[in-house]
């Protein structure tokens, strides 16, 4: 504005607003119109007028400004809500979904390991099935043999069964044979031949699922699946779980198979192992059989060549032959150790009981061992309980037992003690003889206790060169315990001796009694 | 002596406004002022807001602003006024300068500013660049090549209702758009600037190991940036037009510059590429720079704005005027917060300080001695005389 007075605002043809009126007042400066008092009281107070109504109009404007922002944040907080509340029921429509699918995966699955044949598990398949597609009943096929059905609600029984019964003429094989993926067919489909129709409108089918069971790429069988509504609530949740239901039953045939299959493999290498193993006893007895006789006799003439030899005077011959027998001896040891422990794995070890007293036992046995026990400078004591009266049990197996322990012991101590000990212990409710072995030789070391029992296993080489023996002495010990029930326990420590204990169950003797 | 007065006026009618904001400044100052800074939201017809200004002020009155986002005022921040600082220079000389380039070439732009400026020594330099076809960095640097490095620029880049349509600068009864305006105040001029971010990062670092031009990121670590930043956002990358605001990307390292350790600037993303493999951003990005995801709490940015110009309050005693530039990113994230900060900041700063400032897309503010274009940043300066 130029201001000044050349065209007086009070004057304008047009008026002017009031705020201007006012600007253009105030750059006039010093207006005369506005030296009357009353006149220039009027003005200030449109001055006023006009300053409030400028505030005021521009504070509804402010206000009304706000109003609109807090409007549009409103709706885009609702646009949020609502988008919120659509993902909110979008992923819980597909959680449900995902663990409906889930179940009827886990039950397939479930129903696959119970399968002991694949036609049991086609048949076993169908509840989980029903339930997770919500079908009124199924049917299982295997080939193109109607199978089993399972029923799984809402449909009538009697009417379900003629309609069954009328399955074989209506086409539905023809139908299945083309099928390579779920097939889907209502009640009035076209291709239905035959009486079916009727009888599935009285049982009131009015769809039909066929789900073919491929195995490896052939068609094994199929799960037809019927119900008594003709739509289902949502087609595209309802492909999805058809789709699952497709792959799973593929997936759990062939797991069935795959098992069928590992179960009949295992029972033949099975088969094959024990003839195996049949066959292994079988030669190492005829063998042993084999050899014993001509080393009997063989045996037999090195004796007398012995006798013979010794009473011709002829010292240095002899004593070769008497190595030489010392040598066949041992091999009949050996030959006699593996019949005996082949005997055992062939279940061919048999217990004769008899009357036992193993007083006489042990005394037979320190007798026999006596001169072992002495070339090495041993010391022999024996104990026996005085409460160990005869009982019934294998003598033979015992003193075999017994006499292995205590030649090993003599065999394994030098100018040391081999004490035996006899007793009969009660051990929960029954009688149990306890045979110790104690020595006071070379001992073993943790590691060699370890193996002890295990056949032909000695302390190490240099032992078995130094002492001599089968290696099978210890391992026959334990099979002959076992046989008799009972157990052999060992403790040893290297250099100071080893200790043998024998635990048998027996039975007392009546006679004595 | 100088004085200064902020007046925000709302309405219909665009000349109207502006005849109300003039008469209420004219009420405050008792006077014309000498310069008058002027921000309008999108919805105004500038042309009838200046004309309506200056229906109330004298021809010597000088305007200097452009369009806004939204406003900030002595009181408050504010959507959709038209916002007008009157100022009485006092001792302070103002020079105002634009320029624009045909070609829209924005270096030429900046160095045109520059070469306009140069025979003055401002103390403070206030920068406004058209948003839309105008590049702040270039705009920027090319004045800096001029003016040096350490002159302090201050100001914003002009914006409009997030439709990133239209930008307008003014000078005086000159509506612009497509032009860079200048003003430079020189005298004894004491000015603290502020610049707070309140963007935590997360994430591991990466490095842009390919970008094209000057505003697209095409791969990160050799992955193709859009997955690395849509697998960053989870659920939130279906929508990356407001994802790209609330994550931006942090620019931690870039060859050459060590003073990124302390403080990373912060590059907004506006969407996917064109080839949908990259990220565009808002500010520039060079090859071989260090980034990170950048996230934030509505908390964390107005307490970072707030101790910022706690900070520079205490150091800036008596302040006779404040200047804010605000990301209209920030407004966007603290959403129906967005007053809060301002609220937050003035609780600060004396009730009858004069201030004004603007939403932008695009900072300009002084970072380690140097003038760089921020992103979704807080920035402030306290002038003093």
């Amino acid at each position: 504005m130029s201001g000044g007075c050349e065209r007086c605002a009070f004057d304008r043809e047009e008026p002017l607003a009031d705020d201007d009126l006012v600007e253009a007042v105030e750059r006039c400066g010093a207006c005369p119109r506005l030296a009357v008092a009353g006149e220039r009281a009027l003005y200030d107070r449109l001055k006023a007028v006009v300053r409030r109504d400028r505030e005021s109009r521009n504070l509804v404007h402010k206000r009304s400004r706000e109003l609109t922002e807090m409007k549009q944040a409103s709706a885009r907080r609702e646009d949020r809500l609502a988008r919120l509340e659509l993902a909110h029921r979008v992923s819980s429509d597909e959680l449900e979904l995902k663990s409906r699918i889930l179940s009827m995966i886990s039950a397939i699955a479930s129903a696959a390991n119970a399968a002991a044949s694949l036609e049991e598990s086609l048949h076993l398949f169908l509840r989980p099935l029903c339930s997770g597609l919500q079908m009124a009943c199924g049917v299982a096929v295997l080939g193109e043999e109607l199978g089993t059905h399972f029923v799984h609600g809402r449909a009538d029984p009697l009417a379900l069964g003629e309609a069954l019964a009328a399955l074989p003429g209506s086409g539905w094989i023809e139908l299945l044979r083309g099928c390579t993926a779920p097939l889907e067919l209502g009640s009035d489909d076209p291709r239905w031949r035959g009486d079916w129709l009727i009888k599935a409108r009285a049982a009131r089918i009015r769809r039909t699922l066929l789900l073919p069971v491929f195995l490896g790429g052939d068609y094994l069988g199929a799960c037809v699946l019927f119900d008594t509504e003709a739509q289902v609530a949502s087609r595209p949740r309802y492909d999805q779980i058809v789709a699952a239901a497709f792959s799973a039953l593929g997936a759990q045939t062939a797991w069935v198979f795959a098992r069928q299959t590992a179960v009949a493999a295992h029972e033949r290498a099975r088969e094959a192992a024990e003839g195996a193993s049949r066959a292994k006893t079988d030669f190492v007895s005829s063998m042993s059989h084999e050899l014993r006789t001509p080393l009997n006799a063989i045996l037999g003439y090195g004796e007398l060549l012995h006798e013979e030899l010794t009473d011709l005077g002829l010292g240095e011959p002899a004593d070769l032959v008497l190595k030489m027998n010392r040598a066949g001896r041992h091999l009949l040891g050996l030959i006699n150790n593996i019949l005996d422990l082949s005997k055992i794995e062939a279940g061919k070890m048999e217990i004769h009981d008899e009357r036992v007293s193993i007083a006489e036992i042990v005394e037979d046995v320190v007798s026999t061992i006596h001169p072992l026990a002495a070339a090495n400078g041993n010391r022999v004591t024996s104990r026996c309980d005085a409460s160990a009266g005869p009982f019934i049990s294998d003598g033979v197996k015992i003193r075999q037992i017994l006499f292995n322990l205590v030649g090993n012991a003599a065999k394994f101590t030098h100018h040391g003690t081999i004490s035996i000990d006899a007793t009969v212990v009660p051990e929960h409710d029954r009688q149990v003889l306890r045979l110790t072995v104690e020595d006071t030789g070379i001992g073993m070391t943790e590691e060699q206790l370890a193996r002890v029992f295990e056949p032909f296993t000695q302390a190490d080489e240099k032992t078995a060169a130094r002492y001599g023996g089968t290696g099978l002495g210890l391992t026959l010990c334990r099979r002959f315990a076992d046989l008799l029930g009972g157990s052999v326990q060992a403790t040893s420590a290297r250099d100071t001796g080893s200790r043998f204990t024998v635990s048998l169950p027996i039975r007392g003797d009546r006679r004595t009694v | 002596m100088l004085r200064a007065v902020t007046v925000s006026c709302f309405g219909v009618d665009s000349r109207q406004a502006g005849k109300d904001a003039g008469s209420s400044i004219r009420d405050a100052l008792g006077g014309d002022p000498d310069l008058v800074l002027l921000f309008c939201a999108a919805e105004y017809d500038a042309r009838e807001v200046i004309a309506g200004l200056y229906e109330r002020f004298a021809a010597r009155a000088r305007i200097f602003g452009c369009s806004s986002c939204a406003e900030i005022n002595s009181e408050e921040a504010i959507t959709g006024s038209v916002t007008a600082m009157g100022i009485l220079l006092g001792e302070v000389e103002a020079t105002i300068v634009h320029a624009r380039d045909g070609a829209n070439d924005s270096a030429a732009v900046g160095r045109a500013l520059g070469e306009a400026l140069a025979q003055l020594r401002p103390g403070l330099v206030l920068l406004l660049v058209d948003g839309i076809v105008l590049n702040s960095t270039p705009v920027l640097e090319g004045m800096q090549s001029i003016l040096g490095e350490h002159v302090p620029i201050a100001g914003g880049v002009a914006a409009d209702a997030l439709t990133f349509t239209r930008t307008e600068e003014y000078v005086d009864r000159e509506v612009m758009t497509g032009a860079a305006v200048a003003l430079a105040l020189s005298g004894p001029l004491r000015i603290e600037t502020v610049v707070a971010g309140g963007w935590q990062a997360i994430g591991d670092s990466r490095v842009i190991t390919r970008a094209e031009g000057s505003k697209t990121i095409v791969e990160l670590d050799g992955e193709p940036a859009l997955d690395v930043y849509r697998r960053y956002l989870g659920t939130f990358g279906r929508d990356l037009d407001n994802a790209g605001l609330e994550f931006p990307i942090g620019v931690i390292a870039q060859p050459g510059d060590e003073s990124l350790a302390e403080e990373a600037f912060i590059r907004a993303v506006q969407g996917a590429a064109s080839d949908g493999h990259g990220v565009r951003v808002s500010g520039d990005i060079v090859e071989g720079a260090t980034v990170r995801m950048m996230r934030a709490s509505g908390d964390e940015l107005i307490a970072s704005a707030t101790r910022g110009v706690d900070a520079a309050a205490r150091t800036l005693r008596e302040p006779a005027l404040a200047l804010f530039f605000d990301c209209a990113g920030r407004k966007v994230v603290l959403g129906t917060r967005y007053q809060e900060e301002l609220a937050s900041v003035f609780a600060g700063l004396p009730a009858a300080l004069p201030k004004i400032g603007f939403y932008t897309y695009g900072e300009l503010a002084p970072r380690t001695g140097k003038t760089i274009h921020h992103d979704e940043t807080f920035t402030a300066v306290l002038v003093g005389v």
